[in-house]
């Protein structure tokens, strides 16, 4: 999609979450995007736009500006028979505010459909930071009794307890990660929360 | 408790920016000469307060945050109203972002910069896509 819609003055600039650039490298050779993927080990950006899980996506303007908040899209229904979330809509959306077919959100939407941090969530990114300046000094209990804080003050915030597994000896991908969701969905959560949604 | 304290290494992390000069570490607390809160945080300690940037906010806890073992640094991450995450053992300590910070910074639908560098290592802006719509996609292999 970004091959067409390049024309139109499109950029997309993806940033991956991974503690290792080696982690993510495999996805990113495979797909081979025409497009830049960055490596934000340390999660600057998850804190900047406070992201809490993975695919998030935002729309920017030509003037920089937030055009639409934080939403969940994924690139395709690969994964739909465990997301439940169909690629299609937001596709859809894209090209048509991206050919100028539709208009995005008015400022004021936009501020409606933000989800601010809390100081809970805030604490628990500077709980982060300091497990992963631990954890890249190779003092790994440590580390993990901080990445188990961060969690515990943001329980919703998966880019720290989904992306912190690897570095806790857990499995990110495997049954530790579908006994975390499993709780948090018991609980009466929602693991994805797109726009659509709300 | 010890109340005999001495000086020893300890690393200020300020958004990731570290520094590591002498605190004095009381049971679970850490302390600081004003020398080094200036150049972990950029903040002054002065009369009427701490000071950063041309903003000064009053010390209303007195000496409860300026005391004779230092500047307490938990009360004054929260004077400042900034979370502040410490490890005594490792002797380390995190200032991150206040939500009212990045509460008020989202809030004006200006996105927030940054450059980080892809799998080549070479370094990427955010505003180097203005005068283009672009599709920000955070994404993970995990």
């Amino acid at each position: 999609m970004y091959d067409e819609l390049r024309e139109f003055g499109f950029a997309v600039l993806a940033v991956a979450f991974d503690k290792d650039p080696e982690d993510v490298r495999p996805w990113i050779e495979l797909a081979e995007p025409s497009y830049p993927c960055v490596i934000d080990s340390r999660h600057v950006v998850a804190d900047l736009y406070n992201m809490v899980n993975v695919p998030t996506i935002l729309w920017i303007d030509e003037q920089g500006r937030i055009v639409r908040p934080n939403d969940v899209a994924f690139g395709d229904n690969t994964w739909q028979h465990i997301t439940h979330l169909d690629a299609a809509p937001h596709a859809r959306a894209l090209r048509a505010w991206v050919r100028g077919e539709a208009s995005a959100f008015s400022a004021e939407k936009v501020r409606s459909l933000q989800k601010l941090p809390t100081p809970a969530d805030q604490l628990a990114r500077a709980e982060f930071i300091l497990g992963q300046w631990l954890y890249e000094r190779g003092q790994f209990a440590a580390a993990a009794r901080h990445f188990d804080r961060a969690g515990e003050l943001a329980p919703h915030d998966f880019t720290i307890r989904r992306g912190t597994m690897a570095m806790r000896g857990l499995d990110p991908t495997g049954p530790d990660f579908f006994a975390m969701t499993k709780a948090w969905r018991a609980a009466g959560n929602a693991y994805y929360h797109p726009l659509s949604e709300e | 408790m010890n109340t005999t304290a001495t000086a020893i290494p300890f690393t200020i992390l300020d958004q990731w920016r570290p520094t590591t000069l002498n605190a004095t570490l009381l049971a679970d607390r850490v302390f600081v000469s004003a020398e080094v809160l200036s150049v972990a945080t950029k903040w002054e300690s002065k009369p009427e307060g701490f000071c950063c940037g041309g903003i000064c906010l009053p010390n209303n806890k007195g000496e409860a945050v300026v005391t004779r073992q230092g500047i307490d640094l938990a009360g004054f991450a929260e004077l400042i109203g900034r979370p502040l995450a410490v490890d005594i053992d490792e002797r380390v300590a995190a200032l991150g972002v206040s939500a009212q910070d990045r509460g008020a910074a989202l809030g004006l639908l200006e996105a927030p910069d940054f450059t980080l560098p892809d799998l080549a290592g070479e370094p990427h802006s955010m505003s180097q896509f203005r005068g283009r719509k672009l599709l920000l996609a955070a994404f993970s292999s995990w």
